[in-house]
């Protein structure tokens, strides 16, 4: 799982940038406090799911068959659930593995 | 159990830890508010480039350093001596930066030992005695030309009475002025060993201990190496078969300090090979027939019973010394170690004088790629960082022991060395530095020397302070090492050069800089116009940091002229060089040579107190955090021992006892004796371990030099109480000796 970079990072540039919009001034706030930010996870899956984007950006599926358009979001929301017969439904359409064992294993 | 039955037993599992894991993880992630650089990425961190001091080679180093602390130290590529390597020593030093046993405050020795006072109160003593010595005082280093001896040295160098002196390497002394008539000025002497064909190092530990192990350790790779259809060939004559020995392809066991008298008879064999064969040297043929007239006395047939080897051997050295040219001769400290060292190596530096000829002749003269040299500008270097090289060493000690013995000096300052452990006990260092009133160490750790002194002052590590120096190894080429502060200082100590210029400035002395930072800005400033491709459009504040970045400044590499022949005068002259004094010893009635030996993991007992250099095998026995003796397996057999008995060696001088370690690589008259072992007041990893070799020694000299022969000692050798294990890694003589691999 990729993870979240550290909050002075987002400092680096947004000290300068869009330094007095309300959600960059919450940021600055973590920040100056010592506090971590708790990020709130839009994308999850299960604990028995194995998921891997590596496979699937290397058969060029778009970010946003299962994002959404997130290029157009302010924020970002959930627009497809993320149930098994999500996946299933693209793994046959794509003709990917169908095996239990290919996501829970 | 078959895939079948696996595959039900996997999907029970599987089931099992889906209804285990029906509640979700939490759905927020936590990150940090700052990124952590703990240094485990090792692409983390940042590089700075500095000079190692632990020894006074001059490798320029670069050291990784993570959020302030040192983590690894490396060898600067682009530094023509290091030449991108560094050694375990180098290496090993980020050990002694983070050393519980650091000294951290300044200490004055009162009644009831010693006290800590602060840095104001040390500074306030020091310009105090300062103003009382009135330039009666002396100034001792390990050699080093840097920053601290060029402050003292710009401070008190015109008063009468002072005296700078380096306890340098021994032997230092005799290489400098060995050979000197043959070269324009004295220095060391530096064979192309790159390039040679053909190598003889007479008792030259050069991989190990002397000038500059990593420069030797680089030129041995391209001597083997380097080359796609040669591989250099190299004879190693001495008593010992060192690790540098145990890398040659033939080793010849000479009896202690006849070294000389086989460099001899080879040049009497090489001469007569140049006039039989009439080869077309430069040199004029009347010097050819000196020479050969004065070199009679030294044919193989007349001296093979004296250096105990066949006279047919002599000629296998002669012989490819001439067909398999570029061919060169190097003296280490088996030459230097003896009274008769310069004569040897006078005789030494003839082979090379001989072997340039004939390469010249041959056509077969590769002049090294080297940083140009400019004799002048190293000397001035040396001289405004110190003392120059003819100046430092033993014959000085002996002087500064005198004055002491006479209360020549009312005060001394011994920056980082340690004479009290590591002077021969026949110099008496310990009793005459009780004659002087006031001594400051200058130090990391407690050591001996220190403990001896009134006032303690905790230095900055290397890695921590700033500095300039001049290495004393590559000969001629001038280079200007810099040692910059890579990390904060760890405890609280000063740099010593910054307190000694705080109290010269207390006590209305003249300074020549505010501080040591400034002092090494000058020296740069003071040198730049003489920089061979310095970048001029740069200001000085923006080339000094540019200087920073590289690590000092070396002139930029040319094709050298070939080196000139020495002019007739001197060829002529030549044959009264050309002897072979008989070597003197002290005790002379003891039946076994004692051969001290430089380790690369100990040096002068320097690395005792660190843990990695304990910890590190030495390259021949593999023995680790223990001292030895190490003899031949015949003189065990006739003394009764084996291995890890105890033994007493004894001279007048002092006694000890060590394990035996019986080693087929030593002659059977000689017991030799890693130098560096038997601390009593360096800290709990080196207290206590193993004995003192030193405390065997007289004060025999060198008859030319005046440098310690630290090899002319007889002793006696007899059965003691007691055995130890010795903690070996494995047989000296291979693995398939070892008891792992027996067969």
């Amino acid at each position: 799982m990729a993870s979240i970079p550290s909050a002075d990072r987002c400092v680096y540039c947004h000290d300068y940038i869009k330094a007095d919009a309300p959600e960059i001034v919450k940021v600055m706030d973590h920040y100056n406090g010592d506090k971590p930010i708790e990020w709130v996870k839009v994308f999850d899956l299960p604990d028995h799911v194995w998921f891997n984007h590596k496979r699937h950006i290397a058969k060029d599926v778009p970010c946003q068959k299962c994002h959404g358009p997130v290029e157009t979001m302010d924020v970002v929301s959930r627009t497809n659930e993320f149930s098994m017969g999500f996946c299933l439904a693209c793994h046959q359409e794509n003709e990917a593995p169908t095996d239990c064992w290919t996501c829970h294993t | 159990m078959d895939r079948r039955s696996f595959l039900k037993l996997s999907g029970v599992a599987a089931s099992a830890s889906v209804v285990g894991a029906c509640s979700r993880t939490s759905q927020n992630v936590i990150s940090f508010v700052e990124a952590p650089n703990d240094g485990a990425n090792p692409v983390d961190g940042d590089w700075f480039a500095t000079t190692c001091r632990e020894c006074n080679a001059g490798c320029g180093v670069i050291v990784r350093t993570v959020n302030g602390r040192a983590k690894k130290i490396e060898g600067n590529a682009i530094h023509p001596i290091s030449r991108g390597k560094a050694c375990a020593r180098s290496q090993a030093a980020v050990q002694t930066v983070y050393h519980p046993e650091r000294l951290t405050t300044p200490m004055l020795k009162g009644a009831g030992g010693f006290e800590s006072i602060g840095w104001d109160k040390a500074v306030d003593v020091i310009s105090q005695r300062f103003t009382e010595a009135e330039g009666k005082l002396f100034y001792l280093n390990n050699g080093a030309n840097d920053a601290s001896s060029g402050i003292v040295n710009e401070i008190f160098g015109k008063m009468d009475g002072f005296l700078n002196v380096g306890n340098s390497e021994p032997g230092f002394e005799s290489l400098v002025a060995g050979g000197a008539a043959l070269a324009d000025s004295p220095r060391l002497p530096f064979p192309d060993l790159d390039h040679a064909q053909f190598a003889i190092l007479f008792g030259a530990d050069i991989f190990e201990s002397g000038p500059s192990p990593v420069f030797w350790g680089g030129s041995f790779g391209e001597c083997r190496r380097g080359r796609a259809s040669v591989r250099g060939r190299l004879v190693y004559a001495g008593s010992r078969l060192s690790s540098t020995a145990a890398v040659c392809d033939l080793w010849l066991p000479v009896p202690p300090g006849k070294l000389g008298l086989l460099a001899l008879s080879v040049a009497q064999v090489v001469v007569d090979i140049i006039i039989s064969r009439k080869l077309a040297l430069t040199i004029p043929r009347n010097a050819l027939g000196r020479w050969s007239e004065v070199l009679k006395d030294y044919d193989p047939e007349k001296v093979a019973a004296q250096l105990e080897m066949p006279a047919e051997y002599i000629h296998k050295l002669a012989i490819p010394f001439v067909d398999e040219s570029p061919s060169v001769a190097i003296a280490g400290a088996d030459v230097t170690g003896h009274v008769n060292g310069v004569a040897a190596l006078d005789a030494v530096e003839f082979l090379n004088m001989l072997s340039y000829e004939i390469g010249r002749e041959k056509l077969r003269i590769h002049e090294r790629l080297t940083p140009e040299p400019n004799e002048g500008l190293k000397r001035r270097i040396t001289q405004a960082l110190g003392v120059d090289h003819e100046a430092q060493g033993y014959k000085r000690m002996v002087e500064l022991v005198d004055g002491m013995e006479q209360g020549k000096y009312s005060m001394g300052i011994i920056s980082h060395t340690n004479p009290v452990f590591d002077t021969p006990a026949g110099l008496k260092f310990k009793d005459a530095m009780s004659k002087v009133g006031f001594t400051v160490a200058v130090a990391n750790f407690m050591d001996e020397t220190a403990a001896e002194a009134t006032l303690v002052l905790p230095d900055h590590h290397w890695l921590e302070g700033w500095s300039v120096q001049n290495p004393n190894f590559v000969p001629g080429v001038p280079v200007l090492n810099l040692q910059q502060p890579v990390i904060r200082p760890f405890v609280d100590t000063r740099s010593g050069s910054d307190i000694i210029l705080a109290a010269a400035a207390a006590a209305k002395l003249k300074t020549p800089a505010a501080s040591t930072e400034e002092f090494v800005q000058g020296k740069v400033k003071q040198f730049r116009a003489e920089m061979l491709g310095a970048p001029a459009y740069l200001g000085d504040e923006e080339f000094f940091r540019h200087l920073l970045r590289n690590g000092g400044w070396w002139s930029s590499e040319i094709e050298n002229e070939p080196t000139p022949t020495p002019p007739d005068s001197v060829l002529w002259e030549y044959r009264d060089k050309l002897k072979a004094p008989e070597p003197e010893f002290d005790g002379a009635e003891n039946p076994f040579y004692l051969h001290p030996f430089q380790t690369v993991h100990m040096g002068r007992g320097q690395g005792a107190n660190n843990g990695w250099l304990q910890e590190a095998p030495d390259p021949i026995t593999t023995l680790m955090w223990q001292f030895w003796v190490e003899m031949n397996p015949a003189t065990a057999a006739k003394l009764g021992v084996v291995e890890g008995d105890m033994v007493k060696i004894s001279s007048a001088h002092g006694s000890i006892t060590a394990p035996v370690f019986p080693y087929k690589g030593i002659r059977p008259d000689v017991v030799a004796v890693p130098i560096g072992y038997g601390h009593t007041n360096y800290g709990k990893l080196a207290t206590g371990r193993g004995e003192n070799v030193m405390t065997l020694l007289g004060a025999k000299q060198d008859t030319d030099s005046g440098a310690h022969a630290w090899r002319a000692q007889k002793v006696k050798v007899e059965k003691a109480q007691g055995r130890m294990k010795m903690l070996r890694n494995a047989h000296p003589e291979g693995e398939y000796k070892g008891e792992v691999f027996q067969l």
